[in-house]
């Protein structure tokens, strides 16, 4: 369109963001994860209660 | 029913799903920026529409899923409606984040602005500050069974927004162009937005299910906290 700055930069720039964002939630569960599962290793076992 | 009885989904089959979602969203991707001819009018950019429909597709479904455990966690108080709930929130939140973004980077070309105050765009932005809400407020309450209840209230009410957002297009009169469909785009180019609206629906299936796993035990975690912390409470 005239006028208008051309599309394609953008068009790299938004499929590069969706790859990396994607990328990054994915690693974000991963490192979550890993987090979750060491404290759960670290944790003595629940005390039972009294009944 | 405790923590450690909630199902948790397999984590063989997670990882054969993760992979299989690599390869059908890659092949979306590849159909979009390689496989199609650029549009006519719009030229190159069009293409954003391949991510962004399909992002903005995922933000309602998971808001959507989100009002759905929602209430199903305030009649049968199961906290593995809750933990799907907040999955679904903050994947919902993530995908709504990126169709605004894509969005704008279609419209600096396309209309001469990163952002206006169209219908669409305004009631999507409000959509994401509710869910954002939802979260924050799920960080206020230390109680699980409390957290769970305000959140399930706020994900029924901030459901309202989400059928809004989507009508909005056909209520107001708005820049934004209606919905999507075969009637309004040309035979390749539907297959190609179909193609990826399917992968990126696998690719939330795979995210929900690594989602709620991780919320399984980051909520066995606290769980055992609470008990450790305090040893009147069992």
């Amino acid at each position: 369109m005239e006028g208008q700055p051309s599309g394609t930069p953008f068009m790299v720039a938004g499929y590069l963001i969706t790859w990396a964002v994607l990328a990054w939630y994915v690693w974000r569960l991963n490192r979550r994860s890993a987090d979750a599962r060491r404290a759960l290793e670290l944790a003595p076992a629940t005390p039972h209660a009294n009944e | 029913m405790t923590i450690t009885d909630l199902p948790q989904p397999n984590p063989g089959r997670a990882r054969l799903l993760g992979t299989a979602t690599l390869l059908v969203v890659a092949a979306g991707s590849a159909a979009g920026l390689f496989l199609v001819p650029a549009d006519a009018l719009q030229g190159e950019v069009q293409r954003l529409l391949y991510v962004h429909v399909p992002a903005a597709w995922l933000a309602m479904l998971s808001f959507f899923v989100v009002f759905v455990m929602s209430v199903l966690y305030l009649i049968q108080r199961d906290p593995k409606w809750d933990l799907l709930a907040v999955s679904a929130a903050e994947i919902g939140i993530v995908f709504t984040a990126l169709a605004l973004v894509l969005g704008s980077l279609w419209g600096k070309p396309t209309w001469g602005v990163w952002w206006t105050w169209d219908p669409r765009l305004t009631t999507t932005a409000i959509m994401l500050m509710i869910y954002v809400g939802y979260l924050t407020v799920r960080s206020f309450a230390d109680d699980p069974d409390k957290r769970a209840r305000w959140s399930a209230i706020i994900g029924i009410i901030g459901f309202v927004d989400v059928p809004i957002v989507y009508l909005s297009v056909l209520w107001w009169r708005t820049l934004h162009q209606p919905p999507s469909s075969p009637r309004s785009m040309a035979g390749e180019f539907v297959y190609v937005l179909l193609l990826n609206v399917a992968a990126f629906t696998l690719l939330y299936v795979y995210l929900m299910l690594r989602r709620y796993r991780l919320a399984v035990a980051e909520r066995h975690v606290e769980e055992l906290r609470l008990t450790r912390d305090d040893g009147r409470i069992t």
